[in-house]
């Protein structure tokens, strides 16, 4: 089984396991997986997303995920 | 309606106080807040004003939001030349104090003159006064505030400095609510020079509109439908720390003085380790948001630290200590410096000591001399006499100005620029100098999907967001509420009685930006000014997503051009004639 | 009716002064409002506290010319016989009721069952229970 972990942030949170923070998500077998078809799947809202960080490292909606990738949704944000 | 039109002007020299009528036709073009003031500034002010005489000017501001219901509209306005560069200086700060101006029957405040000794003023009901201020003379922000409210009433509100203020020191704050400030560019050393210690205000009055069905309707749809939404609620859920670990995944956090843009220790600073320590949240008067974070972290607390002082003050110095950030936050607040411009010159110290330019005791990773600098900042003692001249003094005076991260005399907040590059543009042509409240491209490129690493597109980029900014900051709306020049215009329209149009905001934006250009250039800034620190040109980033990236100086005066010539500006950065006519700045 | 306050959800915006006084008074005026809600660094510490009706009737107990009647746990002022002595305001345990210099009494009559302050509470720190 091909397994990543999911950590949302800000308002995403809801969209995780109870208190929000780390779920898992596992990739389907024989298909390629990117970051975009996730999002899809776990039913977040994508306009709602804004920086996605992939084992650390700013990544694509295109960026495709493999088995152990450690994965970081972030809200759009303004301000500063 | 929606202003009370009325202005409160203090002549400190004479302790003369007068009451005049706001100046509608201004407040037509400009507003309120930044905009206003930066017009009743360039009227008023002799061009060449020394920032520290007794012929600067430093202005209080509200803006027609202010009082009333629309969310997020509590901020004051502060405007004033700033010591720190002698640019056009505007800054905010939260709380309730902006609120509370217009309760007491005024619009705005004009301090002018200096006085023969400290004194504080008390404005109440429409009532001001100078009173004596020498009991207050050298304490704390928090004791000065907690000393004030205890003889003028809980319900009142205070801004004060401290003795960095007091000692002018040039990147001295002023605090209002104990945690909250106008921070960059030395608003507190403005009112240092002049012996004000602090406004005290209190007011039972109210703020009255055109339409108070069609406001009340208007602002509840765009509290519910429009800030309370995913787009805005991370600044609730998180606040300003969430662009910490945001800032590392895109290689963007300063680190060791902007020598590296990911931190090693980013982790005991970002968002999940503030929560951690959470133990309240505040909003300023009529924010749904809250981003307010009070912090407790073992001996210390703070309304905070924000992004900027975790960044700059946290990683930028090599400290990856919580608990030694939120000390630092809760000194320079209750000291009155402007965490930013502190953290930076702090870190120029420590990599002035890693060359072996000059030791002034300090090194990346050390707390003990971090936490001891800004006091002696302050109190200009010892090392902090030679601190207090701030990233570019000091770069003047022992050398290393390739690395001295400062533009037009203002430090560098807490975002790299060769890993945004439009980021870069913004810092170049801020008025105020490397300011991230002028334009903040960042949240597309290094946090959205806009490429980092190119100038394609970015000139136009950075002077759109360049002009809602300023027309934001004139309505007074907070940063961090994303809504629209539409939905501005909305709420303004019930609130003045008239219809208000988006284009109309946005051409006013634009007009604001182009007076404070109009009014740093009589200063004797040209487009040469607009630049960055060599290092961003011409050092690789060390580490990171962005490893090895630079800003190429080539590319930053392409980026550089065409901005001017979007701007209608000339070669040299000056406004041309057909623009300021445009603009009815003729 | 009722209105309940959870101060750990409260961040102290204040949207609840000013809707009351902009819905009651026509004008936004915190000192106006017919609640107190307060957030504010004390002692060393963030002290939130909330001030509201109770619905108790203490103010019509107290005044004097029998201008206040309670229907229902809400205090209705009968302008033309009040004298704005100001008995129910100093009456009120909650300290809750405004005595302008207009010598009106403010009383909170809970905007009829819809009560505004709970309609602008943003973070949902504001209730009412029926």
């Amino acid at each position: 089984m091909s397994i990543v972990k999911v950590d949302f942030r800000g308002p995403l949170t809801r969209y995780g396991n109870n208190d929000g923070s780390l779920s898992e998500y596992e990739l389907p077998a024989d298909s390629v997986v990117t970051v975009q078809d996730m999002l899809d799947k776990l039913g977040v809202p994508s306009h709602h997303v804004g920086l996605v960080a992939v084992n650390g490292q700013k990544a694509a909606r295109s960026t495709v995920l493999k088995e152990g990738y450690k994965i970081i949704l972030f809200p759009v944000v303004a301000g500063g | 309606m929606g202003y009370i039109n009325s202005v409160l002007r203090v002549n400190l020299t004479t302790g003369e106080i007068s009451r005049e009528g706001l100046n509608r036709k201004w407040a037509d073009l400009y507003y309120g807040g930044k905009g206003l003031g930066i017009k009743y500034l360039y009227q008023e002010l002799e061009p060449g004003t020394d920032p520290l005489s007794d012929g600067n000017k430093i202005i209080l501001l509200t803006g027609p939001f202010t009082g009333t219901i629309v969310p997020c509209s509590g901020k004051l306005s502060v405007v004033t030349k700033s010591p720190l560069n002698g640019a056009a200086l505007d800054c905010s700060v939260g709380g309730n104090i902006a609120g509370e101006l217009k309760y007491a029957g005024y619009d705005m405040v004009i301090l002018e003159g200096k006085s023969p000794e400290p004194v504080y003023l008390v404005i109440e009901d429409g009532e001001a006064s100078l009173m004596e201020a020498g009991f207050l003379w050298g304490r704390g922000t928090l004791d000065t505030e907690k000393e004030l409210l205890k003889l003028h009433g809980e319900g009142a509100r205070v801004l004060s400095i401290g003795p960095a203020g007091e000692n002018i020191i040039p990147y001295a704050c002023l605090t209002s609510e104990l945690y909250r400030q106008a921070g960059r560019g030395g608003a507190g050393a403005v009112f240092g020079s002049k012996n004000i210690k602090a406004v005290v205000v209190r007011g039972t009055g109210g703020v009255g509109v055109a339409d108070m069905p069609g406001l009340l309707k208007a602002a509840q749809k765009a509290m519910r439908e429009d800030l309370l939404t995913d787009t805005n609620l991370w600044a609730y859920t998180d606040g300003t720390p969430m662009l910490v670990e945001m800032s590392q995944n895109s290689g963007i956090l300063p680190t060791r003085n902007f020598q590296q843009a990911t931190f090693e220790g980013f982790e005991s600073l970002a968002s999940p380790s503030m929560q951690k320590a959470r133990a309240g949240k505040k909003a300023c008067l009529s924010c749904g948001l809250g981003c307010g974070n009070y912090t407790v972290k073992g001996a210390a607390r703070v309304e905070g630290p924000e992004y900027e002082t975790l960044s700059i003050g946290g990683s930028n110095c090599g400290i990856a200590d919580l608990e030694a950030v939120v000390k630092f936050n809760a000194l320079c607040d209750d000291l009155g410096l402007d965490t930013i411009s502190m953290g930076s010159t702090i870190a120029f110290a420590m990599e002035m000591t890693e060359k072996g330019i000059k030791d002034l005791g300090l090194r990346f990773g050390d707390v003990s001399s971090y936490l001891e600098a800004p006091e002696l900042v302050a109190f200009r003692k010892g090392k902090g006499m030679e601190l207090a001249l701030g990233v570019r003094g000091l770069s003047e005076r022992y050398g290393g100005r390739e690395f001295a991260m400062q533009v037009k005399g203002l430090e560098f907040p807490g975002y790299e620029p060769r890993g945004s590059w439009g980021m870069g543009l913004a810092y170049a042509t801020a008025p105020r100098g490397a300011c991230h409240m002028s334009a903040w491209p960042v949240a597309e490129e290094a946090y959205g999907e806009r490429d980092p690493y190119t100038v394609e597109g970015k000139a136009g980029l950075v002077a759109d967001l360049q002009h809602y900014n300023a027309l934001k900051f004139s309505l007074i709306l907070c940063d961090f509420w994303a809504l629209s020049f539409d939905l501005m215009a909305e709420l303004l329209t019930p609130i003045l009685g008239r219809e208000v149009a988006a284009g109309e905001l946005e051409l006013a934006g634009e007009r604001i930006f182009n007076l404070l250009r109009l009014f740093n250039t009589r200063e004797g800034f040209t487009g040469k000014d607009d630049t960055l620190p060599d290092r961003i040109f011409n050092q690789g980033l060390v580490g990171g997503p962005g490893a090895g990236k630079i800003l190429p100086r080539e590319e930053f005066t392409k980026m550089l051009g065409e901005y001017y010539r979007l701007r209608g500006w000339d070669a040299n950065g000056i406004p041309e004639k057909d623009t300021l006519i445009r603009l009815e700045l003729t | 009716m009722k209105l309940a306050f959870e101060a750990e959800k409260c961040i102290g915006c204040r949207l609840c002064h000013l809707a009351c006084s902009g819905v009651k008074e026509n004008i936004f005026n915190p000192s106006l409002s017919r609640l107190k809600v307060a957030s504010e660094y004390l002692n060393g510490g963030l002290v939130i506290t909330a001030s509201l009706c109770s619905g108790c009737l203490s103010c019509a107990e107290a005044c004097p010319t029998g201008a206040i009647s309670g229907e229902n746990g809400v205090p209705v002022v009968d302008a033309d016989i009040c004298t704005g002595c100001g008995e129910c305001a100093n009456a009120c345990p909650e300290g809750v009721i405004v005595m302008p210099p207009d010598g009106r009494p403010r009383l909170c009559d809970f905007c009829g069952g819809e009560p505004v302050c709970v309609q602008w509470c943003p973070q949902g720190a504001l209730t009412a229970e029926v």
